[in-house]
C-alpha cells in the first residue's frame, strides 16, 4: 500500500522547492518599483545595502520562526494548529485580519498597477477599466485551483529573474562610480529610516506571514527552513541588485527625485541594436505579470483563510462577494502619493501582525512543547 | 466531470440492459427455428448467405454475411472438410465438428443469439447443426485494406516511414513489431451502442501506473454514444475539459510514437476505423516534440525544438503585436522602423486591426479551401493564394506590405508545430490576441497571456498537470522537454507519469 502513495496520479501538493521560488516572486511586486528612492532619500552612496542587508537579518528571522512552527505541524491548517496553540477564537481573530491585510494589500496592487499603466502605457485609457480587466484577469486565477496559483508562480519566476538582471547588465555601460561615494558618511539616524521601508519591501508589506498558511500545504516539509531562507535570499538579491543600479546609474539626487526609479532605469539604458527605443514599457509589461503573482495570492489569503473556518462555503459565491469590496477599495486613494503612502501603513499593519501572531506562535509552542516534554 | 460521468455511466448501463433484454435468446434445437430467428433479428438482408445441407443422418447450416468474409475460406476449410468427413464414423456431435473437422484456428462456442449476429456482423461465420443449442462461429474476418504508407500528417526526414492504417488488427502488429515485451497489455472496449467499434487500450505492464489505467479504462466504459466516427470523437469522450482549446490528447499516425509512449508509460487508445491513435496523458511540451528529435543528434534537436518554441510564439502573437504597436505603442519601436510603417501603411483605408483581422481570415480561409481541394487543383489555391495575399493586395492599397509579412511570419510559423491540433489550438487563440490587443494594446495581450497560462496551469490530462514538468518543476524531465539532453542523460522516465519502474536504463 505504501508503495503505491508514491504514485499516486493526480494528486496535488507543494513542495519545499514551490516555497523558495514563490517567496520572491510574491514578494517582489509594486513596491519594489520605488523602493531606491525611499532607500536613496535617506542615505548617501551606496549605504543602502546596509539597511537592505538589516531588513534581510531581521526577515530571515522571522521566516526562519515561521517555517519552524508550519515544520512542526506538517500538513495542518493554520486553524488547527494555531488553536491547539492559542486556542481557537484567537486564530480566528488572526485569520480575519490576515484576511483583511489580503483584501488591502490585494486592492492596491490593483490600483498600482492601473496607476502606472496610465503612465507609461496609455494615457486615455480611464483607470478605472485598466484596473477591472486586471482585477477580472486575477478573479479568474482565484477561482481555479490554489496549487494552480503556484505552478503560475513558477512559470512567470523566471521572467523576473530575467528582466531584472537584464536591465542590470545592460546598464553596466553606463554605471558611474562617483555615483557611489561617499560610502559610510550616513548617519545612525539615516540607517534606521532607510531599513524600515527596506524591511518592509523585503517582507513584502507583511505577505511573507501568508506562509503560515500556505506552508501547510507542502507535503514533506522536512527542508522547507533551508528553502524558504534561500528564497527570501532570491529576493533579497533582486531588489539588491536594481537598488545598486539606481544609484550607480542616476545617482542620489536622480533617484530621489524619480517616482518610479526601477522603470526609469530601463528608460535610461539602451538596449544594444535599439529595437526598442522605450525598453520601460517592456519593463513595466512583464512587471504586471510580477504583480498579478503577488494579487493572486493576497485575494487567495482570503478565501483560503475563510474556507479554513466555514468548510463548507462555495469559493466561486465567495470570490464574487468580496470583489466589489475590493475593487471598492482600490478606488478609494484620489492619486499616486496617496496611495504611496497607504500602501506604507498596509506595510506597517501586516509586518506587525506577522511579526506578533508568529512570535505568538513560536513562544507557545516552546513552552508547550516543553511542557510536552516534561510531561513525558 | 465527477458528475457528469456518473449519469453517463447510470446511461449506458440501462441502455445495455434494454437492448440486451430484447436479443438475449438462446438458441433452440431446431435448425429452422434458428434460421428464422437469425432472419429476422437482421431483417432478411441480400447479402446474408446461408448454406444448408440436408442429408440423411445430419442436417447443418453455414451462415455468413458475403463481402466480409474469405470465401475461400469457408469453401476450402470449412465446406470440402466438413462434406467429406461428415460421412465417416468420427462424426458424432458438434464437439467433434469443433476438434477434428475445421481446419481455421480461431474458433468458439456460444449460447445466444446476440453473440452469433455480433459475430456474424464481424465478419465470422456461424456453424448450426441440427439438434444442438450451441453455435460454432468460425473466424474468416477479411476486409479491403489499404497498405502501410507514410504517415501524412507527422512527416519526417529522418526516422521509420510506416504509419497506422484503418485495420486496427495491423495497427495492433505494428506495435507489437516495435515492443516485443510480453507485459504488453491490449484489453479491448466495444464503444458504440450500435456501432460496437473495437477500441483497445494498449499498455505496458510494469511500467504504467495502475491508477492511470483504471481510469482510461473507466473513461473508455462510460462513453454512451450510438458509434464513433474517429478517434478524435473517442478523444472528446474522455478527455478532461471540453472548454480548452488545447488538446489534451496527442493523436498520432506514427507506430514509432506510440512505441515510445508506451515505453516511457504512457497509454495508447488505438480505434478501429481510423489511422489516428491517442496517447494519454501528455503535457504541453509533449505536443511540442516531433519524433526526428530523437533520431537526429541531441545538440541539433535542442535548437530545433527551441526554435519551434519562438515559431510558436510567432505564430500567437505577431499579428497581434502588429496591432498593438502599431494603433497603441508606435513610440515604443525605433523611430526609423516607425517611419516605414508609417510610410507603408499611407493609403491604406483602415486601422490596423480591421487590416490584421482581414488578412488573417483570408489565411485561414486560403488554409481551409487548400484542405478541402482536390489535390489535382490544390496548386491553384498557392497561385490565387499568393497574389491574394501577396502582391494585388498591397498594390490596390488593401493592406500595408508589413502586414503582408507577418501574416506570412504567422503563417509559417504555425506550420512548425509538429501537432497538427496544437496548431489549429494555436490559431484560435491568435484571434483572441488580436481582439485583446485591438482594445488594449500590449497590456490587454499580457493579460490575455496571463490567462492562457492559467488556464493551462489548471488543465490537467488524466491526472497529469498539462504544465508539467516546467510546473511543477523537474529539472530531470526538463532534459526532454524543451530542450533534448544526450540519451546518457535521461536516466529515467518522466516523473509526472509516476510509473512503477522509475528507471529507463539497465545499470549494467
Amino acid at each position: 500500500m505504501s508503495s503505491y502513495t508514491k504514485n499516486q496520479l493526480g494528486e496535488e501538493y507543494l513542495t519545499s522547492r514551490d516555497i523558495m521560488i514563490s517567496i520572491p516572486s510574491i514578494i517582489i511586486a509594486v513596491n519594489v518599483l520605488y523602493l531606491p528612492r525611499k532607500i536613496a532619500q535617506t542615505t548617501n552612496g551606496l549605504d543602502g545595502i546596509v539597511g537592505l542587508t538589516i531588513g534581510l537579518f531581521l526577515v530571515i528571522i522571522l521566516v526562519y520562526m515561521i517555517s519552524t512552527i508550519t515544520k512542526n505541524f506538517p500538513n495542518q491548517l493554520f486553524i488547527d494548529y494555531a488553536s491547539q496553540l492559542i486556542t481557537k477564537p484567537l486564530s480566528i481573530l488572526f485569520i480575519i485580519l490576515f484576511g483583511f491585510h489580503g483584501m488591502l494589500v490585494t486592492a492596491f496592487e490593483i490600483r498600482a498597477i492601473a496607476e502606472i499603466s496610465h503612465l507609461y502605457l496609455f494615457n486615455k485609457t480611464p483607470i478605472e477599466v485598466i484596473a477591472l480587466t486586471f482585477f477580472l484577469v486575477v478573479i479568474y486565477a482565484v477561482s481555479g485551483s490554489r496549487y494552480a496559483l503556484f505552478r503560475l508562480q513558477l512559470l512567470f519566476f523566471p521572467l523576473l529573474i530575467i528582466i531584472s538582471l537584464f536591465i542590470s547588465i545592460v546598464g553596466v555601460g553606463f554605471i558611474n562610480i562617483q555615483h557611489s561615494l561617499p560610502i559610510l558618511e550616513t548617519d545612525f539616524q539615516g540607517h534606521v529610516s532607510s531599513s524600515i521601508p527596506s524591511t518592509l519591501s523585503i517582507a513584502g508589506s507583511g505577505i511573507i506571514g501568508y506562509f503560515l498558511f500556505y506552508i501547510s500545504l507542502v507535503k514533506n516539509p522536512k527542508d522547507v527552513t533551508k528553502k524558504s531562507v534561500i528564497g527570501v535570499l532570491w529576493a533579497y538579491f533582486i531588489i539588491l541588485i536594481l537598488f545598486l543600479s539606481c544609484i550607480l546609474i542616476f545617482g542620489k539626487h536622480v533617484t530621489t527625485n524619480l517616482i518610479f526609479p526601477v522603470i526609469e532605469l530601463a528608460r535610461s539604458v539602451e538596449i544594444p541594436g535599439e529595437f526598442f527605443t522605450r525598453f520601460e514599457s517592456l519593463l513595466f509589461i512583464i512587471w504586471i505579470i510580477t504583480v498579478f503573482n503577488t494579487s493572486i495570492i493576497t485575494f487567495d489569503i482570503i478565501i483560503f483563510g475563510i474556507q479554513s473556518i466555514f468548510k463548507k462555503v462555495n469559493k466561486i459565491k465567495l470570490i464574487l462577494f468580496l470583489s466589489p469590496f475590493i475593487y471598492l477599495l482600490s478606488s478609494l486613494p484620489n492619486n499616486f502619493p496617496e496611495l504611496e503612502l497607504v500602501v506604507g501603513y498596509i506595510g506597517y499593519y501586516g509586518f506587525s501582525l506577522t511579526i506578533i501572531i508568529t512570535f505568538l506562535l513560536f513562544i507557545m509552542m516552546k513552552i508547550k512543547g516543553r511542557k510536552r516534554g516534561e510531561s513525558h | 466531470m465527477g458528475r457528469r460521468s456518473k449519469r453517463l455511466k447510470s446511461n449506458q448501463l440501462s441502455n445495455n440492459q434494454k437492448s440486451s433484454a430484447s436479443f438475449d435468446i438462446k438458441i433452440t434445437n431446431h435448425l429452422d427455428e434458428n434460421m428464422n430467428s437469425i432472419k429476422t433479428m437482421l431483417g432478411e438482408p441480400d447479402d446474408l448467405v446461408i448454406r444448408e445441407i440436408n442429408s440423411e443422418n445430419y442436417k447443418f447450416a453455414i451462415v455468413y454475411i458475403d463481402g466480409l468474409v474469405d470465401t475461400d475460406l469457408i469453401n476450402n476449410n470449412i465446406l470440402k472438410m466438413i462434406q467429406e468427413k461428415m460421412g465417416s464414423s468420427e462424426f458424432h456431435s458438434l464437439t467433434d465438428i469443433y476438434n477434428n473437422m475445421i481446419a481455421i484456428a480461431n474458433i468458439k462456442i456460444v449460447k445466444t443469439l446476440d453473440d452469433v449476429s455480433l459475430a456474424l456482423l464481424s465478419g465470422s461465420t456461424a456453424f448450426y447443426l441440427d439438434g444442438q443449442d450451441t453455435v460454432i462461429l468460425i473466424g474468416t474476418e477479411t476486409s479491403e485494406k489499404r497498405a502501410i504508407d507514410e504517415p501524412t500528417s507527422e512527416s519526417l526526414v529522418r526516422g521509420p516511414k510506416d504509419g497506422f492504417i484503418e485495420n486496427l488488427n495491423t495497427n495492433i502488429a505494428l506495435i507489437r513489431n516495435d515492443i516485443k515485451d510480453p507485459n504488453l497489455r491490449l484489453k479491448t472496449h466495444y464503444v458504440g451502442k450500435r456501432s460496437k467499434q473495437r477500441v483497445v487500450v494498449s499498455y505496458i505492464d510494469g511500467i504504467v501506473n495502475d491508477q492511470l489505467v483504471d481510469e482510461v479504462n473507466r473513461r473508455l466504459a462510460s462513453i454512451g454514444t450510438d458509434f464513433v466516427l474517429d478517434s478524435g470523437e473517442v478523444e472528446q469522450w474522455i478527455q478532461d475539459s471540453f472548454l480548452s482549446p488545447f488538446p489534451q490528447l496527442i493523436d498520432t499516425e506514427r507506430p514509432d510514437r506510440v512505441t515510445q509512449a508506451l515505453m516511457e508509460g504512457r497509454v495508447a487508445i488505438l480505434v478501429e476505423g481510423t489511422p489516428f491513435t491517442l496517447i494519454a496523458p501528455i503535457t504541453f511540451s509533449d505536443s511540442m516534440l516531433s519524433m526526428e528529435d530523437y533520431s537526429q543528434r541531441w545538440l541539433t534537436s535542442s535548437v530545433i525544438r527551441l526554435l519551434r518554441y519562438v515559431a510558436s510564439f510567432f505564430a500567437i502573437f505577431s499579428p497581434s503585436l502588429y496591432i498593438a504597436l502599431v494603433s497603441f505603442h508606435p513610440d515604443l519601436l525605433p523611430s526609423q522602423l516607425v517611419f516605414t510603417i508609417q510610410a507603408a501603411r499611407e493609403g491604406v483605408p483602415f486601422p490596423a486591426v480591421i487590416e490584421a483581422l482581414l488578412m488573417a481570415i483570408t489565411f485561414e480561409i486560403l488554409h481551409e479551401a487548400g484542405i478541402r481541394l482536390p489535390k489535382i487543383i490544390g496548386s491553384t489555391i498557392g497561385i490565387v493564394g499568393g497574389l491574394v495575399i501577396g502582391e494585388a493586395a498591397v498594390t490596390a492599397g488593401i493592406v500595408s506590405p508589413v502586414m503582408v509579412i507577418v501574416t506570412a511570419i504567422t503563417a509559417i510559423a504555425s506550420f512548425t508545430i509538429p501537432q497538427y491540433s496544437l496548431a489549429i489550438a494555436f490559431r484560435a487563440l491568435r484571434f483572441t490576441y488580436m481582439i485583446a490587443a485591438a482594445t488594449l494594446g500590449l497590456y490587454g495581450i499580457v493579460l490575455a497571456f496571463i490567462m492562457t497560462t492559467t488556464h493551462m496551469a489548471n488543465l490537467k490530462s488524466f491526472g497529469v498537470q498539462y504544465t508539467a514538468p516546467f510546473a511543477p518543476v523537474n529539472l530531470h524531465d526538463m532534459k526532454n522537454s524543451f530542450i533534448r539532453a544526450p540519451f546518457v542523460l535521461i536516466k529515467r522516465r518522466p516523473s509526472f507519469l509516476k510509473v512503477k519502474d522509475e528507471r529507463k536504463r539497465s545499470l549494467s
